[in-house]
């Protein structure tokens, strides 16, 4: 394993690659601290800049965005009681608290220690388990990939908010837009209706941007000015006191703890590990009787939490290809524009790229630990620019981004056309996440599908007998039976009974 | 009953449903032109077909869920911010090859910019200016990108 940190050290530490990991996670944080401006808009928007540059450099800035947006969420939470991304919201309660207590500084400087010790120890987890989950993995077969990707497309789709089934008819919508295209098995065309441009299939950017950059936009127009924050943060004010400190430290491992578990598994992610932090805080912290009221623990655990979660998520993604959130899937997307196939083989076969995105981790933390705290005051300045102004610049963004792929304004009418449906799908309480999840396993999903059928000669049965994938579905139908099944069965008690005196 | 049914059917999960039984039509509509095979050797249209399936599984659910839940409404909330951007975006796709990239943007920056009341023209002029500088800037000098903000039809 040292072996293999020096070699990633290697690649982060050229030049080019350091730069990008700098240009990432400064982006990261600028859009963590703007609410209205989350990491999968940032990632999207940016994902067609990475085209021109090497998949190790595109990666490690993609990357760099997301959890530089994990330290920069935490800052208008505890400023302004704005958070700037999801899972920094539950960092408002106490954190903005300290700030009305005149302890702003402090409360900055723990939630950026408390992510760099979370994000460093989620790190150390990924060096230390990615390898032997991918050596396992190296023992399945097309039936335990269909069925993984399977279980993480469940599992992503039910865990998360809302309803289930909404949930699971995206994912099924985003795997059929998958699968748009040329079908290379049998070179039928399908769902292609004369457009050649769609022979490629539906573009994962115009898609994304459409789902989550316009209607970010369409939901932020109008909401009228934010406060502006109000009084200065000075480097002397950051200086937390030793009880502070020592406060902290528990709640830090523990969310450490947390999250690191929480990263793993699909559909959980930083936002529900923060929240699970924050709950746990509010029942052994040393404080716990005056959580809420601005203590430290409330916000070292969370951030800690939402950190580690941050890096272990990629375990999954880089080790099996299965992204647990549409985050990860947009950058698996991106792995697969760029050529490279993440799974178990890319261990094996590109341990530069694999080690060398784990070394600028831990870079990217420290820049963000060491350049981002003397910072904090331009981040804040950056708050005073109206939304007004801010989102006819993001648009153009998002369009130009769009068309530069490959020139064609066919992608600004995909890119309407998401936005479209985008908007119909709020409407309905249909969650967009899913779909993108669905819509980056399509075609790897359909691939196992078939393969796995052919091998054994049409007999589903291979699913279930061999020991792995039998697990595995035994997951997928125990899942099914904890999401689905109460729901539906609260609707049954519900129907007959009740009809007439609801109408 | 009837009353309850027409409730049911233009709730959020009736539409919801509805909306799911059309993509169940658009699927089945394309898998009827395909080849489906079998299971050892997969035609095109045998994955698309199971998709198709569970549009139907999931669109009944979500019909059983409006029948509960009928007086659910669907919010559409302010149509204006959805409007304009999406017309600006349309009046980039037709303005970009016909006038080049500089007046697309124009258009795409005061269409969208007016989803918000109360813009004074000065400073729709002064955002139109900046964020044509700034795509110049990024995508033109430093990309190195072939996005062409003047007219081509003059150049050729």
């Amino acid at each position: 394993m040292i072996d293999n940190l020096l070699l990633g050290f290697q690649v982060a530490l050229s030049w080019e690659t350091l730069m990008f990991c700098f240009a990432g996670v400064s982006i990261g944080m600028f859009i963590g601290v703007l609410p209205g401006v989350g990491p999968l808009a940032a990632i999207s928007m940016l994902l067609p800049l990475t085209y021109y540059i090497s998949p190790t450099d595109a990666l490690v800035m993609l990357a760099g965005i997301y959890y530089g947006a994990q330290y920069g969420g935490s800052v208008a939470s505890i400023l302004m009681r704005l958070p700037g991304t999801a899972s920094s919201a539950v960092v408002c309660m106490d954190g903005y608290e300290m700030t009305k207590n005149g302890r702003a500084g402090a409360a900055l400087f723990l939630s950026a220690v408390a992510s760099f010790i979370g994000g460093s120890i989620g790190i150390l987890l990924m060096a230390g388990f990615a390898p032997v989950l991918a050596e396992f993995a190296l023992k399945f077969g097309s039936q335990e990939y269909f069925l993984l990707m399977a279980l993480g497309l469940v599992a992503a789709s039910t865990l998360s908010e809302g309803s289930a089934v909404r949930g699971l008819a995206m994912v099924v919508l985003g795997v059929l837009l998958g699968i748009v295209g040329l079908d290379i098995t049998s070179g039928s065309m399908r769902f292609v209706y004369g457009q050649f441009e769609l022979m490629d299939g539906v573009s994962l950017v115009a898609s994304a941007m459409g789902l989550f950059g316009l209607g970010e936009i369409i939901t932020n127009i109008g909401q009228g000015n934010r406060p502006a924050p109000s009084g200065k943060v000075t480097l002397r004010s950051m200086v937390p006191s030793k009880q502070e400190l020592r406060d902290s430290l528990p709640a830090i491992w523990r969310g450490s703890a947390i999250g690191s578990f929480f990263g793993t598994l699909p559909g959980t992610g930083s936002t529900i590990a923060s929240f699970f932090s924050y709950a746990t805080e509010k029942k052994v912290a040393r404080n716990r009787d005056r959580i809420g009221q601005g203590i430290v623990e409330g916000i070292a655990g969370p951030e800690a939490a939402n950190n580690s979660a941050a890096q272990t998520a990629f375990i999954p993604t880089l080790t099996l290809g299965v992204p647990g959130d549409a985050v990860m899937a947009l950058l698996l997307g991106a792995m697969i524009v760029h050529g490279v196939t993440p799974g178990p083989q890319m261990l094996a076969e590109t341990p530069e790229m694999f080690w060398g995105l784990v070394a600028s981790f831990w870079l990217g933390n420290l820049i963000l630990l060491i350049f981002n705290i003397p910072m904090i005051g331009l981040w804040v300045s950056m708050l005073r620019i109206p939304y007004r102004l801010l989102y006819p610049a993001i648009l153009v963004l998002v369009v130009i981004g769009t068309y530069s792929i490959r020139y064609s304004i066919f992608d600004i009418y995909q890119l309407l056309g998401f936005g479209v449906l985008g908007y119909v799908l709020r409407l309905l309480s249909f969650p967009a996440a899913p779909l993108v999840l669905g819509l980056v396993l399509g075609p790897l999903m359909e691939e196992n599908f078939r393969r796995s059928l052919m091998l054994s000669d049409g007999d589903f049965s291979t699913f279930v007998t061999r020991p792995i994938s039998g697990v595995l579905f035994g997951c997928i139908v125990l899942v099914f039976l904890v999401q689905i099944v109460p729901p539906l069965l609260r609707l049954m008690r519900k129907t007959p009974q009740n009809s007439s005196k609801e109408a | 009953m009837l009353d309850r049914l027409i409730a049911a059917s233009t709730s959020r999960s009736g539409l919801g449903a509805l909306l799911l039984f059309i993509f169940a039509g658009i699927t089945f509509k394309e898998v009827s032109g395909l080849r489906l095979g079998n299971p050892g050797a997969m035609g095109p249209g045998y994955f698309p077909a199971i998709l198709g399936g569970l549009f139907v599984l999931f669109g009944i659910i979500l019909s059983v869920e409006a029948w509960a839940n009928p007086q659910d409404r669907i919010y559409f909330g302010r149509m204006r911010p959805v409007v304009m951007l999406l017309a600006g975006i349309i009046l980039f796709g037709l303005l970009y090859r016909l006038l080049g990239g500089a007046i697309a943007i124009a258009a795409l920056v005061v269409v969208s910019a007016l989803a918000e009341r109360g813009r004074s023209p000065r400073e729709l002029a002064g955002l139109v200016a900046v964020v044509v500088l700034l795509v110049w800037l990024i995508f033109v000098v430093a990309l190195d990108l072939q996005l062409n903000m003047l007219p081509t039809w003059g150049t050729s």
